[in-house]
């Protein structure tokens, strides 16, 4: 393994299908495979959550990127109760959780100091001597007595250590220390974000490498931009655009088809996720499998090169393959797969690293 | 570059391709049907060797029967 990578192995506790997942060795590009609801979108969340240290408003867009926030969470905090129902769905077993959890634990195996940790806790809302307003926790069996229990997280990581709030979806104050943590759903990116990720790369060396991406595709693009529509109203929802040598004004990208919008959301949030995590699911979604081994070969490329480590997930035979020629030509052994198996009623981690992945390409074995 | 076909739940695997003729012609003898056995045929012991490790991974894998020659070389292989 060659450069610092962010995290060289992993161990996840107590979140969503996790009990207990253990992943001794991790590479720089990561692929996750494994049968339906084993927990492969799962892992990609609680690495987010790890990144932004259990940020109310990371917790809130997880829930929601699977309809399970119920719509939009009110600015004006919510019935606690009705928050506990929703975070429920979060925690291993998804039992009851009003009096308290087993702590999610989320971080590198061994290691105390990095792991994050995440206990419910119900507190109420009190004034200090100089009149501020601070959480002060309450003992699991007298939430229901006090009239304004506020549902939190008391999140600890090394010597970090904080309450917050979940019945909002606040943001944390920005702390420098924060990773970089992009998360692309099989979805795709927003409108919104494909314009906050453009604006950090507009007229940088990096907005080339988009460029060149959209290119695996489409040779024929010159340029890539993008612009307001009038339809779309705010200045936020723009629409990318493209310019091609056999025609005098720009198209819409999406007119390429929707591999060509597929490829330059990966690329946009590739690019944006210098010095940190990049998670995207289902990452072949939309493109065709002639061009995956290029967009695999970017993807190693551009990872070594900005210090990103990716985590990806997949379904598809064509991909694994794809992402195996791109690690065997990639001069560093730095791909890993990651085949999540359900064996007596827990998931478990089982690893394939460059090796067993060539074995397992060319005779055709099964393991997803 | 092979494509897997539906992943195998019983399977063999062995040296050759003539190893499984003697399969087939041995369980038609027996009148035991070869619909649940896959057969996958290496090409000599080498690559069944280093194809193994990871042939034993095969997901929903739950048997598999190894085929090969008794040479003498064997004890080496298994050592």
């Amino acid at each position: 393994m060659a450069t610092h990578i962010l995290l060289d192995s992993l161990e996840i506790k107590q979140f969503r299908a996790f009990e207990h997942l253990r992943i001794s060795k991790l590479g720089r590009v990561n692929l996750i495979v494994g049968k339906n609801n084993v927990g492969k979108t799962s892992l990609l969340e609680a690495l987010w959550l790890y990144a932004y240290q259990g940020a109310p408003n990371i917790l809130w867009k997880i829930l929601e990127g699977r309809d399970e926030g119920r719509g939009p969470v009110p600015i004006e905090p919510v019935k606690s109760e009705d928050v506990a129902s929703i975070i429920k769905l979060l925690v291993h077993g998804r039992k009851n959780i009003t009096r308290g959890i087993t702590p999610i634990e989320i971080g590198p195996i061994n290691s105390v100091d990095k792991t994050l940790s995440l206990t419910l806790s119900w507190f109420t809302s009190q004034r200090n001597e100089e009149g501020i307003r601070r959480l002060v926790s309450l003992p699991p069996d007298q939430y229901e007595l006090v009239t304004d229990a506020i549902l939190g997280f008391e999140m600890k990581q090394g010597r970090k250590q904080s309450i917050y709030r979940i019945d909002t979806r606040a943001a944390r104050p920005q702390d420098s220390e924060n990773n970089t943590c992009i998360f692309v759903a099989a979805s795709g990116l927003s409108q919104t974000e494909v314009g906050r990720y453009w604006d950090g790369i507009s007229l940088t060396s990096l907005e080339d490498e988009v460029l060149e991406s959209l290119r695996i595709i489409a040779p024929e693009v010159e340029r890539v931009s993008l612009v307001g529509s009038r339809s779309l109203g705010p200045r936020s929802d723009r629409l990318p655009i493209v310019k091609i040598d056999s025609a005098d004004d720009p198209v819409p990208l999406r007119s390429l088809g929707e591999g060509m919008n597929r490829l330059f959301g990966v690329a946009l949030a590739l690019v944006n996720s210098r010095n940190g995590l990049f998670l995207i699911d289902e990452i072949e979604s939309g493109l065709h499998y002639s061009v995956q081994h290029k967009v695999w070969e970017l993807v190693f490329e551009v990872a070594r090169r900005l210090n990103i480590q990716v985590f990806a997930t997949t379904h598809s035979w064509d991909c694994i393959t794809a992402f195996q020629e791109a690690a065997k030509e990639d001069e560093q052994d730095e791909g890993v797969l990651i085949r999540l198996v359900e064996k007596k009623g827990r998931i478990i981690a089982d690893l394939f690293d460059e090796g067993d992945l060539s074995v397992v390409s060319r005779e055709g074995i099964e393991v997803r | 570059m092979s494509k897997p076909s539906k992943p195998s739940k019983h399977l063999i695997v062995t040296e050759g391709k003539d190893d499984i003729y003697v399969f087939h012609h041995l369980l038609t003898h027996h009148g035991i049907s070869e619909g649940h056995i896959d057969f996958r045929p290496y090409d000599g012991i080498e690559p069944l060797l280093e194809a193994l490790p990871n042939q034993l991974r095969e997901s929903e894998l739950k048997r598999i029967g190894i085929v090969v020659d008794a040479e003498s070389k064997m004890r080496t292989y298994l050592s």
